[in-house]
């Protein structure tokens, strides 16, 4: 995971049991290649703008999919969609947001700032499988970039 | 014998009438002849010398205006034919002549039957005067000698062409003869006829003179037996021939004198003498008849009065020669005159001095007389005549007039007629008229006789007094007031109309007591009335009325005194005192009353005059200010009330004494700051004060009632409120402010709940499966069970975390009502709930389900609750049966959900819509016990309700309602 040259899936999750369990998930799919998982909003965005002790990613390209907590410390998740929406290098990354529930009023604001979609980590964790495997196929696989 | 004398006379005048007649005749006649026969011998010498002529030239007798041929023969012929024109007579013949030197030379006589030869006659011969005038050239006729001298009447004609004259004649004689005859034949007869006509005269006329005669004789007798005496008075001779009884009536011996004139004059009284001789002259003069009455002059005897007549007789001129006449004795009509003459004086002196207007009248109502009076009456001056004014002029109006017209045709008569006379000067005056014809022998009316009366002063007399008495009458009966007259012995004697009312029609003649009502001393009151010593009393008693009625009457009685000042008894008046002492009574009592109502009333309140100065203060408004009576009555004046004036009410208060409005305002009223008034105790007060105008039955505004209300408490109270209320919204505002905090502080705690919560959860139900996953193969079966434990639990804390969100969040939000289509949603659920092997095991039933208002997804939830329920506790069953139903109630729809599956318990009934209640273990039946809360929570928040039936084993039925048109809670 010391790669940081390429990342398809940024996962940002402060709950590292949350984090395990996506990661183990999304290989479950076999689209666990090159994940990377920021444990708080100010991480991520030094990944993806190369700031801080990620500045050699400069030249990086970004990853394919953002797949978004939107309970964070320090930078909420909010804040972190609004600061990759609203940059030029990042704003075109498929932002997915994963929440604890459908009842997380953020959705809605999480998409008034450009998420491409949302997911619910289920209790369950078969249809929380399902729904990673879901989500990143659809998302790498079927789902061209516009570029 | 003078008789036959003018007889004789008479038949003379006749004979020579005749004659002269006849002769006249006969001359004229003979003229006639004369001139006839002169035109026809003229006519037929004209004809027989122009005949002559013609024939002449035609024959050629003339040749070169020479006689050539001069034969008689010829001539002859000529003549022939004119012969029939000679007069038919004894003489007439046709004579043609020649001149032949101085001779004439008769060449044809032609008579009717025979011609002879001619002779010659010298020309200038007496003789045959004609023939030298025809041969002379001249024509015409003439009265001369012939040719023999004998006297003719000849017509002469020249022949001039011939040398020739003709001339026709006849002999004047033969003319004559006729004419001589028939006048003596005529004279004969008128001798004769005046003969037989005298003689048959004298024979006819002898009885009829002698019985002229005996007509006078017997004309002197009856003027005698009527003692008229008859007279001739001859002018020319002044002979006068009286008859006897004539000389007995001048009082004369006849046979001594002649009568004469003088004797008749002197037989005349003296004093009558000129009067009567000038009326004998005078009509002796004139020639008209003689009419003179006279006395005798008989100084020892008794008075006489002659009358003597006469008509006068006149000669053929016309002239008066003799006066025939008679004498009468006139005394006794003189008398009867004069004494009729001294009753007419008598009676027209009486009548010109009659106190009434006395006239007489034409029928035409022409005035023929009338006494002094009738001009004083009338406003005439007394000499004025008014003798041929009509009566119409007198009357003052036309309706009289004719009214007195008909009365006096009707009856001929009438009396004491009473009408408006018009004077001279147009003054209008009344008077009473008798008037009636006066009638002749026959009864027809000549005249009208009228005298009147001025009755002018009488009848505004008549007319004051009637106005007078019809006045009091009419006021005694207009009184409402009873006026009664009683006489000593106290009986009605007299009632006005209020009287009759009262007592009765019959009351006259009754005692007074009769209507006494209970036990009075009515007499005892009013003896002093009776007994002289008051004038004038009151008194009030009781009486009946003649509906029997007790009515109180208050009697004002009055003496009646004679002349001596004696009590002859009582007039009285009296009015109904009953209903206005009722009156009285109520009004005191209302009085009293209202006055106790102010006086006790807890509404403070007090009374000011039309000045605003108070006259009244009740006992509340006292004890509400603080204040006596005696400390404000007639001192305080609201009007000049300073605390009054200081808030600013003076126009409202002011309004309500000028314009009668009502005022209304709250007053803070401190007494200690009133001036003008000296008050031993204080008060502060806050007044609701109200004053209200009280009007008079006028309308004008005489009082103000003033009604204070004690507000203090009030005021005091809304401060407190005041106060309090802004505490209270202090409050609020902080209460809101901790609210909107704790609504926050709720979302963020749901918010943890449902992320923080279900991460661990996830985490364990995640890491248990990794173990399952990872390390089953070391897991005995044991172990495997226990893992999958840990996660069922973990799975269904998530599921209780998932439920208790959703039930908090249908009690949140606002509800977006509109139509639901509940069939669509029951049989979507259903879907949605089940599998298709459920539905095969599942007779899901839908019946008719009215739609409603309500918030779709909500009630969406309500629909998947309760079927997901039907559908879990049937599904032990072999052969599940859900129904679904809806009818609507009024204005509410009630849905059911009917299962055929486990049932509850109704004693647990209340519990079944708890958050976290369960009436089924969760091996039995899985659940949290939200599902039925969020629906009793949406259902209640619609407006509606939802309650279940059921019992163990045999099914449950769910029912819920909802306002039809939606309604919120």
């Amino acid at each position: 995971m010391n790669d940081f040259e390429t990342i398809d899936i940024l996962l940002i999750e402060d709950n590292p049991n949350d984090a395990e369990l996506t990661v183990r998930a999304l290989k479950k799919n076999h689209l666990a290649n090159r994940i990377y998982v920021a444990e708080d909003g100010a991480q991520a965005l030094d990944i993806l703008f190369a700031r801080g002790k990620y500045s050699s990613r400069e030249n990086a390209v970004p990853p394919k999919i953002v797949l978004l907590d939107l309970k964070l410390p320090k930078i909420g998740g909010l804040e972190v969609l609004k600061e990759i929406k609203s940059d030029e290098r990042t704003k075109k990354v498929p932002v997915v947001v994963v929440t604890s529930s459908c009842e997380d009023p953020d959705i809605k604001e999480a998409y008034n700032l450009g998420a491409n979609s949302y997911v619910v980590k289920p209790v369950g964790f078969e249809q929380f499988f399902e729904a990673m495997g879901n989500l990143g196929l659809y998302w790498l696989l079927v789902n061209q970039p516009p570029i | 014998m003078g008789e036959k004398r003018r007889i004789a006379l008479l038949v003379g005048i006749m004979v020579v009438v005749l004659s002269v007649v006849g002769a006249v005749s006969l001359t004229m006649l003979y003229r006639a002849a004369i001139q006839e026969q002169k035109e026809r011998l003229s006519e037929i010498a004209r004809s027989i010398a122009s005949h002559y002529e013609e024939a002449a030239r035609i024959e050629g007798v003339i040749v070169d205006g020479q006689l050539e041929n001069t034969d008689d023969e010829t001539l002859h012929n000529l003549l022939e034919e004119h012969t029939h024109y000679l007069p038919r007579t004894e003489t007439g013949e046709v004579v043609v002549a020649r001149r032949e030197g101085d001779a004439m030379v008769f060449l044809l006589r032609r008579k009717w039957h025979e011609a002879e030869a001619p002779n010659t006659l010298l020309f200038s011969s007496a003789m045959a005067e004609p023939m030298r005038r025809a041969l002379s050239g001249l024509s015409g006729t003439t009265v001369g000698p012939d040719y023999r001298g004998v006297a003719v009447l000849a017509a002469y004609e020249p022949v001039p062409a011939l040398g020739l004259g003709v001339v026709t004649k006849i002999d004047l004689a033969e003319i004559r003869a006729p004419f001589v005859r028939a006048g003596t034949t005529a004279g004969i007869v008128a001798l004769v006829l005046a003969i037989a006509a005298s003689i048959a005269f004298l024979r006819i006329s002898a009885p009829m003179i002698r019985h002229i005669a005996e007509s006078e004789e017997r004309l002197r007798r009856a003027y005698d037996a009527a003692k008229v005496g008859a007279w001739e008075w001859e002018l020319q001779t002044n002979r006068n021939t009286w008859s006897d009884e004539l000389w007995k009536l001048y009082g004369l011996k006849h046979r001594n004198v002649e009568p004469s004139y003088e004797l008749w004059r002197q037989s005349i009284h003296p004093e009558d003498r000129p009067l009567a001789e000038a009326a004998v002259q005078n009509a002796a003069k004139s020639g008209t008849e003689l009419n003179a009455e006279w006395r005798v002059n008989n100084p020892a005897g008794p008075e006489r009065w002659l009358m003597s007549r006469g008509q006068p007789q006149r000669d053929a001129k016309g002239k008066v020669v003799r006066y025939l006449g008679i004498v009468m004795d006139i005394t006794e009509r003189k008398r009867t005159e004069y004494e009729l003459q001294t009753s007419e004086l008598k009676y027209r002196n009486m009548i010109m001095n009659l106190s009434e207007g006395f006239y007489t009248a034409t029928l035409d109502g022409i005035l023929l007389d009338h006494n002094i009076e009738f001009n004083r009456i009338l406003g005439f001056d007394p000499g004025a005549n008014l003798a041929g004014k009509r009566l119409t002029n007198f009357w003052q109006n036309s309706e009289d007039r004719d009214a007195y017209l008909r009365q006096m045709k009707q009856h001929g008569i009438v009396r004491n007629y009473p009408a408006s006379a018009k004077k001279q000067n147009g003054e209008n005056i009344f008077v009473e008229i008798n008037a009636r014809f006066v009638k002749d022998e026959q009864g027809n009316p000549v005249r009208l006789e009228g005298s009147f009366i001025e009755v002018t002063e009488r009848k505004r007399a008549e007319e004051a007094l009637w106005l007078l008495s019809s006045r009091q009458e009419a006021i005694l009966d207009a009184v409402t007031d009873i006026i009664m007259e009683v006489n000593t012995d106290k009986v009605y004697t007299w009632a006005n109309h209020a009287g009759y009312e009262f007592f009765g029609d019959d009351v006259l003649g009754k005692e007074a007591s009769l209507f006494f009502e209970g036990q009075q001393d009515t007499y005892g009151s009013v003896k002093p009335l009776f007994n002289g010593s008051e004038d004038i009393f009151y008194v009030e008693s009781w009486q009946r009325r003649k509906d029997g009625q007790r009515r109180l009457l208050g009697w004002w009685c009055r003496a009646l005194k004679d002349e001596k000042g004696n009590v002859t008894g009582a007039l009285s008046s009296a009015r109904d005192m009953t209903d206005w002492r009722a009156a009285e009574d109520d009004l005191k009592m209302s009085l009293m009353f209202l006055d106790s109502i102010i006086e006790q009333s807890p509404v403070p309140m007090w009374i000011a005059d039309e000045s605003g100065t108070l006259i009244r203060i009740n006992k509340a408004c006292c004890d509400l200010l603080h204040v006596t009576p005696r400390e404000v009555i007639g001192k305080y004046n609201v009007l000049d009330d300073n605390i009054v004036k200081e808030q600013g009410h003076l126009p409202q208060v002011e309004a309500v004494f000028k314009k009668g409005e009502t005022a209304s305002f709250e007053l803070y009223y401190d007494t200690t700051k009133v001036s003008g008034l000296d008050l031993q105790d204080t008060a502060s007060v806050y007044l609701d004060v109200t004053i209200f105008p009280v009007r008079d039955l006028g309308g004008k505004i005489t009082n103000a009632v003033i009604q204070h209300k004690d507000i203090t408490e009030r005021k005091r109270a809304e401060e407190e409120i005041r106060k309090l209320n802004e505490e209270l919204e202090r409050r609020v505002l902080d209460r809101t402010a901790e609210l909107e905090t704790s609504n926050k502080e709720l979302e963020s705690f749901s918010y943890s709940v449902s992320h923080d919560l279900r991460a661990p959860l996830r985490a364990m139900d995640g890491f248990t499966l990794v173990l399952l996953e990872d390390y089953g193969k070391v897991l005995d079966d044991e172990g495997k069970r226990l893992a999958r434990v840990i996660r069922d639990n973990t799975q269904r804390m998530g599921k209780l975390i998932d439920d208790l969100l959703a039930f908090s969040r249908v009690g949140r939000g606002a509800l977006k009502m509109g139509p639901v289509n509940m069939e669509l949603t029951a049989h979507a659920v259903f879907i949605e709930l089940t599998t298709e092997e459920d539905r095969t095991r599942i007779d899901y039933n839908v019946g008719n389900l009215p739609s409603a208002d309500a918030d779709q997804t909500m009630i969406r939830q309500v629909w998947t609750n309760l079927v997901s329920n039907a559908v879990k506790f049937s599904s032990k069953k072999d052969r599940a049966v859900i129904e679904v139903d809806g009818e609507q109630r009024g204005d509410q729809i009630i849905y059911t959900i009917r299962d055929n599956g486990a049932g509850f318990d109704m004693k647990y009934s209340e519990k079944l819509f708890g958050v976290f209640q369960r009436l089924h273990g969760e091996r039995e039946f899985p659940g949290t016990g939200v599902g039925l809360a969020i629906v009793q929570r949406v259902v209640l928040r619609h407006g509606g309700r939802v309650w279940a039936e059921s019992e163990v084993d045999k099914g449950a039925v769910f029912h819920f309602s909802l306002p039809k048109h939606g309604g919120v809670l």
